[in-house]
């Protein structure tokens, strides 16, 4: 796989890979095993990264080194990272997900349902049976983005969004599908929602890494009341 | 806690310097708008740099303190009043129990910091306590203060010398426009947009906050294309459809998918955040080199006036 290495700013770079014969997913999976590898021998000067799609953002201090210097070395980490191949993510998890599909949890189900012409039965079906990987977090904190869901769930967003959608609002939009950690605006459509906190209530709570895998399950509205009366 | 907000003002949050690591689970590094201030108030009541304070922007918070405390209030000019008497800022302020300090308009500048000497028990996530105020957490990270709220900090009172700085240490020595780098720009091949850029006047529009400074002028028009979402950091000038463009803040997103004109230079990501409402500012393309250089710099210049603080403080020099 081809990468680039771009400068954004004056204390980023941006690392983007190019593939016509990779799926985006493998694409993804390869900016996941390149962050673990960062983080894991990271080179002087580096400070964090985050993953997009097919893009790699690293943060390095400008105090330490300079562009050149930033572009350099990390040029260095991926040319070694290639030699020993036996690099690895072996702590990806896979998180099971509670959903209630049911109104009014449900915002746009019947919505969707009408619009995709299918039944909600088929729905709930389509969504659970895969597992989806985290290709990144973006867009609030905390928010999976993750994909790609069954041809048959691919719906364009929504023409006009949603002024709050409540926490814990699990939504579809192209191929993607995605859980709001917090209330918020947003374009994407509500197709259930999770008891589930996606957010560290305090440092050290476990949470949901980008690479990590989601599936997805169907409770009861009854169960989901009972679950956010007990969490 | 004895320190509670009798009125919050308009947006007072806690800050420090920021969250690291945390990006990948997407969240931007928050942390005070104005670092240096943050910096300089902590050291004026003998506080480890690192230590929280309290931000807020173009008003400030009343406080009642239920014990002695020692304080300072930090910005680029203000008004601020200690029991009703008129009190200067830019030092440290010593505090009797009962006492009301009402800390009120910002007259210059958009941003300033309370410092209180002691033991702030803020949470802290990802090692930084700084608000994030579009997170969601009911605790302080995800919200500002309310009235009556406790400000959550055991203060201290050891005595500290006072010193009172000069307006010329909370005052940029640059007044020239935003200097901004095109590396990371996505519209290379319209150099012509980034002329109308840099010869466009702009004003802050009224919607800026914590998120992003968004300008107003005359749009910018581009051919519509759609980019993938990738990583982006702040200081970073997204165009919009609409022509008006963002700049991204300390609590931005930490991906986007707008085409980007550039990226303001670090140096001067503090100096845009100062620039208030309805007030107008231009920008400057500039190379990477010389504003990494610019910023190197100014850390030293800082560290140095720290420590020149520091050996006022011990009385070890003069002013």
């Amino acid at each position: 796989m081809i990468r680039t290495i771009e400068t954004i700013g004056d204390r980023a770079l941006l690392v983007r890979w190019k593939s016509d014969t990779h799926e985006l997913q493998q694409i993804n999976q390869h900016v996941h095993l390149t962050y673990a590898y960062l983080h894991k021998h990271p080179f002087l000067g580096f400070l964090e990264a985050n993953a997009a799609y097919d893009t790699l953002l690293v943060v390095y201090d400008v105090l330490s080194i300079s562009h050149l210097e930033a572009r350099e070395r990390l040029q260095q980490s991926l040319q070694q990272m290639e030699i020993n191949d036996s690099v690895s993510r072996p702590d990806t998890r896979t998180h099971r997900v509670p959903v209630c599909y049911d109104e009014p949890y449900a915002l746009d189900i019947q919505d969707v349902c009408k619009q995709l012409g299918i039944s909600k039965q088929d729905l709930i079906q389509l969504h659970t049976r895969r597992s989806y990987p985290i290709y990144f977090h973006g867009f609030l904190p905390g928010f999976p983005f993750m994909g790609p869901t069954c041809s048959r769930l691919h719906i364009n967003r929504k023409s006009s969004p949603r002024v709050r959608i409540p926490r814990g609002s699990v939504a579809i939009a192209d191929d993607q599908t995605g859980i709001y950690p917090s209330p918020s605006p947003g374009g994407w459509h509500i197709i259930g929602q999770t008891p589930l906190s996606l957010l560290p209530e305090r440092e050290g709570d476990p949470i949901m890494r980008a690479g990590d895998i989601v599936t997805f399950f169907a409770i009861s509205a009854e169960r989901m009341k009972e679950w956010e009366a007990s969490p | 806690m004895s320190v509670t907000i009798l009125s919050p003002g308009p947006l007072t949050t806690i800050q420090d310097q920021g969250r690291l690591l945390a990006r990948t689970f997407g969240w931007s590094q928050s942390g005070a708008m104005v670092p240096w201030y943050a910096l300089l108030a902590n050291q004026l009541v003998q506080n480890p740099l690192s230590t929280p304070v309290l931000e807020f922007a173009y008003k400030g918070p009343t406080l009642a303190f239920e014990e002695d405390a020692i304080v300072s209030v930090v910005w680029q000019e203000g008004s601020l009043r200690h029991n009703k008497q008129p009190c200067v800022s830019l030092q440290s302020i010593q505090i009797q129990a009962g006492d009301v300090l009402d800390v009120g308009v910002v007259t210059k500048g958009v941003y300033g910091y309370v410092a209180i000497q002691g033991l702030w028990l803020s949470d802290v996530l990802y090692g930084s306590s700084s608000s994030h105020t579009a997170c969601g957490l009911a605790s302080s990270i995800g919200r500002p203060f309310s009235k009556d709220e406790k400000v959550p900090v055991r203060s201290t009172n050891t005595h500290v010398r006072k010193v009172q700085l000069s307006s010329h240490w909370v005052t940029s020595q640059y007044v020239a426009p935003i200097r901004y780098v095109t590396e990371g720009s996505t519209e290379k091949l319209t150099s012509s947009l980034q002329k109308v850029f840099q010869s466009t006047m702009y004003k802050i529009s009224a919607s800026t906050n914590r998120m992003g400074t968004r300008l107003e002028g005359d749009p910018l028009w581009r051919k519509a294309h759609a980019l993938r979402t990738q990583g982006v950091i702040e200081g970073s000038i997204q165009l919009p459809p609409n022509g008006q463009p963002i700049i991204l803040g300390q609590d931005a997103q930490v991906t986007g998918g707008y085409p980007l004109l550039g990226v303001v230079a670090s140096v001067d990501r503090p100096r845009l955040a100062q620039i208030r409402i309805g007030q107008s500012c231009s920008f400057e393309r500039i190379s990477v080199t010389s504003v990494q250089e610019a910023y190197r710099e100014q850390h030293q210049r800082k560290q140095m006036a720290i420590q020149r603080l520091e050996g006022l403080q011990k009385g070890e020099i003069s002013l």
